[in-house]
């Protein structure tokens, strides 16, 4: 009945049983969904993926000898190395999608998840119900990564199971590891990521200066590790820089890291970008604990 | 008999060395509560105690019957709050925004939906339910927060100054609103509010904080009854000192109330009786225009209790 109504006296419909982070989840995704650029980049990254499949089945299927033929080439060429869509194929795709992706959906998407709400006062409404500050944050990262997942780990799979599916059996060996690799690659650079973007939104109170930072950060690191490594010739300044970082992530996990020696220690790596996640979430949890205290 | 709505046992919250709550007593059987006090008195700190967001540093908050502190998530499905600030969800229309809200208290999708409409329509935003609220004039707003409090079909209401910033029409439409909650649906109120006139009119009874303890709990017919069986006497014109001199010398004490020619006339000892005063009247010939029991307003209350410690 409805509350309007003069009878009226209490709701007796169902109550769901679903956590409440659920909503906040779906919430958040559609309101991605909603913005044309977050739409933009995640299509034309799953578009990209889907004409990478083309290719892998062009290349299987269509010319089943492009290898030889790409070998004779490079024989021409004096390449050494003999053709293969291996691992490290995968790594310089996964690179391919994570760049062009990372940056642009942080700007885009993860800026104001949190500081719109601060700006509203929605955290407020939000924590007068039976949503806590760890649930919320919950739905929050994980719509962003969610987002973040499907313009990168989304295409990435699409190859490889087109790669998988239209070339021949032994080719399997070659790619066995990729799907795992990637998976925890991606999802530990985007649940940090996820991380790191609310926490500076929280800490800034406003979209506008959390993208200022971020971009400053992400691109200033960068070069800022390059100048630090020259002036003291240690790698491991060069974990700095997040770009780097998620490079030797990526190619570390996917057991591909490159011989040569211009990348930082791995575990200084993974301890530096663990590091950013887990104060990101020191600060989230410290900021919106304070926001639960209303009035 | 049933458990009380809000039962407060020596409730005591400290912040660091600072002490918020000074073990609070206090029990509030139903109905309409009024919280009164001045800033800084505490009550943002009892209300955060009774939605289970701080934890005591002792005692207990009892809130229908669950602990506070124990069960403060699942109160919270039990309780709506209305903010004093504004709080909406941006990018979100009115009603998208409440059927998200009821969504996080248990509310199956479509019911949810159904519900948005239903309390936008209740606190008469029903023609305004798909723009955005951050486009609403500040009296849609409060209206928004009433229905945001009502969306998940609460048995208890906080409502944190509803009426701050409201001209004179929406005030009146407001606590229309908020009246008919109360006497149509049942729900209990707890307003905490400055505004001692629309205490008055909403609650039955009020707790007075300051410095973080309680000064007085009571229903406020009590507070405002007859004042110690004191008369409001009000006398014809250019008689008002002549009546102050003579009830002082015939024992009474007698206080001036408003242009001069109203009086409360009380006795430490006895009810003062209209009799006694028509007497004094005629004794000095004066003319006495009206004679009623005195009454404290419960602003009057609330001062004396302020200013009494």
């Amino acid at each position: 009945m409805a509350f309007r109504a003069a009878e009226y006296e209490r709701y007796t419909g169902p109550r769901s049983k679903r956590p409440a982070w659920w909503p906040l989840l779906t919430a958040t995704l559609q309101r991605g969904w909603s913005s044309r650029w977050v739409r933009r980049i995640t299509w034309i990254s799953l578009i990209q993926g889907f004409g990478l499949c083309v290719l892998a089945y062009v290349l299987n299927d269509v010319v089943p000898t492009w290898r030889e033929l790409t070998e004779r080439v490079g024989e021409m060429a004096g390449a050494e190395d003999e053709i293969k869509l291996d691992g490290r194929v995968y790594l310089w795709l996964l690179n391919m999608f994570v760049y062009p992706v990372l940056l642009p959906l942080a700007l885009l998407f993860g800026y104001d998840l949190i500081s719109k709400d601060l700006e509203t006062n929605a955290t407020e409404a939000y924590f007068a119900r039976p949503i806590t500050p760890a649930s919320y944050l919950l739905g929050r990262t994980l719509a962003f990564v969610g987002f973040l997942l499907a313009a990168t780990l989304g295409p990435m799979l699409m190859v490889w199971l087109a790669d998988y599916a239209t070339s021949e059996a032994e080719h399997f060996q070659e790619i066995a590891k990729v799907p795992l690799g990637i998976t925890l690659a991606l999802s530990f650079i985007a649940v940090v990521l996820a991380l790191f973007v609310q926490a500076v939104s929280v800490l800034t109170k406003s979209g506008t200066w959390t993208n200022l930072i971020f971009v400053v950060i992400f691109l200033f690191g960068s070069a800022m590790a390059s100048i630090l490594y020259n002036m003291t010739d240690n790698l491991d300044m060069l974990s700095i820089s997040l770009l780097h970082n998620v490079y030797v992530v990526c190619a570390y996990i996917m057991d591909e890291l490159p011989q040569r020696q211009d990348y930082a220690d791995p575990g200084v790596v993974f301890t530096v970008m663990s590091g950013i996640g887990i104060v990101s979430l020191m600060v989230l949890m410290r900021g919106l604990r304070r926001r639960s205290m209303l009035g | 008999m049933s458990a009380p709505i809000i039962a407060l046992d020596g409730l005591l919250v400290r912040y660091g060395k600072f002490t918020a709550l000074h073990g609070v007593d206090a029990i509030f059987q139903g109905g309409s509560l009024g919280l009164l006090g001045p800033n800084g008195a505490g009550k943002s700190t009892m209300l955060r105690s009774i939605l289970g967001l701080v934890r005591p540093t002792a005692g207990t908050a009892q809130v229908l019957g669950v602990d506070a502190r124990k069960s403060g998530t699942e109160l919270r499905r039990r309780i709506g709050y209305m903010p004093e600030r504004d709080a909406f969800i941006g990018g979100f229309s009115a009603v998208r925004g409440l059927a998200h809200l009821a969504e996080i208290c248990g509310f199956p999708k479509d019911d949810a939906m159904l519900r948005a409409h239903d309390v936008l329509h209740f606190v008469g935003l029903g023609e305004e339910r798909y723009r955005e609220v951050s486009t609403f004039s500040t009296g849609m707003r409060q209206r928004y927060k009433l229905a945001a409090a009502l969306v998940h079909d609460p048995e208890v209401l906080f409502l944190d100054e509803p009426t701050n910033g409201l001209d004179p029409q929406s005030r009146a439409r407001m606590l229309g609103l908020i009246e008919r909650i109360t006497k149509d649906h049942g729900l209990h109120l707890v307003l905490a509010s400055h505004l001692l006139h629309d205490v008055e009119r909403l609650c039955q009874e009020v707790w007075v904080m300051e410095g973080g303890k309680m000064r007085l709990t009571g229903s406020i017919s009590d507070l405002t009854a007859a004042a110690r069986g004191a008369r409001r006497v009000t006398i014809a014109n250019d008689q008002g000192s002549a009546f102050h001199a003579a009830a002082e010398a015939a024992g009474f004490a007698c206080a001036i109330d408003g242009d001069g020619r109203s009086f409360v006339v009380h006795h430490e000892d006895r009810v003062v009786g209209p009799d006694e005063i028509f007497q004094l009247a005629q004794s000095h010939q004066m003319v006495i225009t009206s004679i009623r029991p005195a009454a404290r307003s419960l602003e009057d209350a609330f001062l004396e209790v302020l200013e009494g410690e």
